[in-house]
């Protein structure tokens, strides 16, 4: 239905940390915007209104006035809120069989063409929740909006180029921002509250922030200036017949006081009158309590006492608390897909950013080590070649050394054999062979060998000492010994 | 992009979990395959690099510390590394000062000869030869001293030694004398 609206001023709506918004009413015959910031700190301030005529215009008109008076408010990014006035809205108070709010969602869908002229599929339904009746009802306020008066709204927004963020109900947004607005206490009884503006009247009753009742007098200041007595005794009509209808519908008790705010100050003493004739006491109050004004703003409001922002400034306000949103379901799901589609793509930017992020540390830290090593390598290219030569000496010194210490081993052999040889024995032959000594000779005695072989193995020279054969034979008149010694010549030599 | 969530909006809750975990883990296996994998295997190669590079300076600079020494015992063992450039030349120098040897004790040489291949042992490289003598006990036992008291780093490996005959006065000795040289 709303599928191709064409949006450039675009914002979402979650955020309210430090935002602006606008908020824009242009049901009667008066277009009026406000600009709204508000900070951090939640303080609000009123940067700037905007009023003008747009009695009898076209739809493309109207968007251009509304396009007009937005570059002339000249927010940034704003969150734009649209109002849907009290006299547009049916309104029922009903009681409904559940106290799950689904549920509750199903029977209003269910149950809303009973109270309106429009079929099902004409209209859009919402409700206010007033609270648990007999532990399973529920008491609601049902508010039904035709479609095409929001479809058109969807039109006129989109050709200005404004992307509705919320529809509110002015009415239910001034039972939530009342109490903080007009030091309204409203948590005892209900209180009704008379907001006059330039074509119409509104009388709303509240209790406990919440809307309960809301009617719309088709008689506003314009009409109360000009013949003011007949149309005092007509909104005195009206007002009586509002009282008996919240009456009527049992909803609470009846509120004790009237709160007369709006354009009141162009009929000066209307809250007396009242007082008088409704017999219920009546004070008037200014709509801005005490709100931040800029001096354009101030300016403004003063010049145009005709004329009441209420309905615009608590849409604004308390369009996060507010609970009825006229935004169709068919837009609602679109921008939930949407809303879900922009979490996805930043979720995937945080993603890649933490992964550029830790790449990006990553490859420096390989950059800087392979930086560190290359400079490592040149600077100690000279120690290293330097060193590498030292150390080349040295390994040949521990060669040479070595060599050196090794030499003269045979001699020394030799020596030891001459040393320890018994007196009666003669060696024939001696083998050195490394780090093995044959011997073969001969001996006088078979006992005069084994001294031999026992002197070798207490010989730090030798170690494994053994004969590998000893043979007797006579040599002339004399028996003599043949024999052959073999043994392992030990190198270490302390 | 509305397409694909209006796809997932249609998918139960269950099997969006199974289909966000297998896109997880498959981004993470490719992730993981194409670029955590090589970095971290570069940065430990690196760390490694620097680690032996920093230990090697170190081991360096505890060999510059001791040059001095290193050089004085160079000069002290400068004599016996001479070498020269072929096999050929390294065995010739053998022969010779083995032959001068020899003439100086008035030993009798009776065969002299290389032995084929040198043994190399790290950075030096080992030339042997093998030679028969004879001479009286006296005269091979200074051969031997001489030999292995050469500046020319010889020494002797192997001997045999024997009376030259039964009744004679002369021993017969057959030897293998090694020289160690420098590779270069």
């Amino acid at each position: 239905m709303f599928g191709n609206l064409k949006v450039k001023k675009a914002r979402p709506a979650s955020r309210l940390g430090s935002r602006e918004l606008v908020g824009v009413d242009f049901c009667g015959q008066n277009l009026k915007m406000v600009y709204v910031r508000q900070a951090a700190s939640r303080k609000i301030e009123i940067i700037n209104l905007i009023e003008k005529n747009i009695s009898g215009l076209s739809e493309d008109d109207i968007s251009k006035n509304i396009d007009s008076g937005f570059k002339e408010l000249r927010p940034k990014k704003p969150g734009i809120i649209d109002i849907i006035p009290a006299h547009f809205v049916i309104t029922k108070n009903i009681e409904v069989p559940s106290v799950d709010p689904n549920e509750i969602k199903k029977i209003i869908d269910l149950q809303a063409n009973r109270h309106t002229p429009y079929s099902r599929e004409e209209i859009i339904v919402d409700y206010v929740d007033m609270g648990v009746l007999k532990h399973s009802y529920t008491k609601i306020l049902l508010i039904i909006v035709p479609k095409k008066l929001i479809k058109k709204h969807f039109e006129i927004l989109n050709k200005a180029g404004l992307r509705i963020e919320k529809i509110v109900l002015p009415p239910e947004a001034l039972a939530i921002s009342a109490p903080a607005l007009f030091g309204l206490k409203t948590e005892e009884a209900p209180a009704s509250i008379v907001h006059v503006d330039k074509e119409s009247t509104e009388f709303t009753v509240i209790h406990k922030s919440k809307i309960l009742f809301t009617r719309s007098i088709p008689l506003g200041i314009q009409h109360l200036v000009d013949q003011e007595e007949s149309h005092r005794a007509r909104l005195l009509d009206e007002l009586k017949k509002s009282l008996e209808l919240y009456q009527s519908e049992n909803v609470e008790k009846a509120a004790n006081r009237i709160f007369l705010t709006g354009a009141v100050e162009a009929s000066k003493d209307l809250d007396t009158y009242l007082t008088a004739a409704m017999n219920l006491p009546t004070t008037k109050i200014s709509y801005l309590g005490d709100l931040a004004l800029s001096d354009k703003a101030k300016n403004i409001l003063s010049s145009r006492k005709d004329i009441s922002f209420l309905n615009v400034i608590v849409s604004v306000l308390s369009h996060n608390e507010t609970k009825v949103n006229f935004i169709p379901d068919d837009i609602k799901m679109t921008r939930t897909i949407e809303q879900r589609g922009k979490s996805l793509i930043k979720t995937g930017i945080l993603i890649l950013t933490m992964c550029v992020l830790i790449f990006s540390i990553l490859i420096s830290n390989i950059y800087f080590k392979e930086t560190y090593l290359k400079r490592l390598t040149s600077e100690y290219q000279t120690l290293n070649n330097e060193a590498q030569k030292l150390e080349k000496n040295f390994i040949k010194i521990g060669i040479v050394r070595n060599y050196l210490s090794g030499r003269g081993y045979s001699l020394a052999v030799l020596a030891e054999l001459y040393e320890m040889m018994p007196i009666d024995s003669e060696l024939s032959h001696i083998r050195f062979d490394n780090d093995k000594v044959f011997l073969g000779g001969t001996a006088e005695s078979m006992s005069t060998v084994f001294t031999f072989v026992t002197n070798m193995e207490d010989s730090r020279y030798f170690e494994e000492v053994q004969t590998s054969h000893t043979t007797k034979r006579k040599d002339g008149l004399k028996d003599v010994t043949d024999f052959e010694i073999k043994a392992i010549v030990t190198k270490e030599i302390s | 992009m509305q397409k694909l969530l209006s796809i997932l909006s249609r998918i139960s809750k269950r099997e969006k979990i199974i289909l966000y975990a297998a896109i997880s883990i498959i981004s993470l296996s490719i992730l993981d395959w194409l670029i955590i994998n090589p970095v971290l295997n570069k940065l430990e190669t690196l760390n490694k690099g620097i680690e032996e590079k920093e230990a090697g300076i170190k081991r360096n600079l505890r060999v510059v510390a001791y040059k001095d020494k290193i050089i004085a015992e160079s000069a002290k063992y400068e004599a016996f590394l001479d070498n020269y450039e072929t096999e050929e030349e390294e065995v010739t120098s053998i022969l010779k000062e083995v032959e001068r040897l020899a003439n100086k004790g008035s030993l009798y040489l009776i065969n002299m000869a290389p032995r084929r291949g040198a043994g190399k042992m790290g950075e030096s490289i080992e030339y042997s030869i093998t030679l028969t003598c004879e001479a009286t006990m006296e005269e091979i036992i200074k051969f031997m001293h001489d030999i292995e008291n050469s500046r020319r780093l010889l020494t002797i490996k192997r001997y045999e030694l024997g009376p030259k005959s039964r009744d004679s006065n002369k021993a017969q000795c057959s030897m293998t004398v090694s020289k160690m040289v420098m590779s270069k």
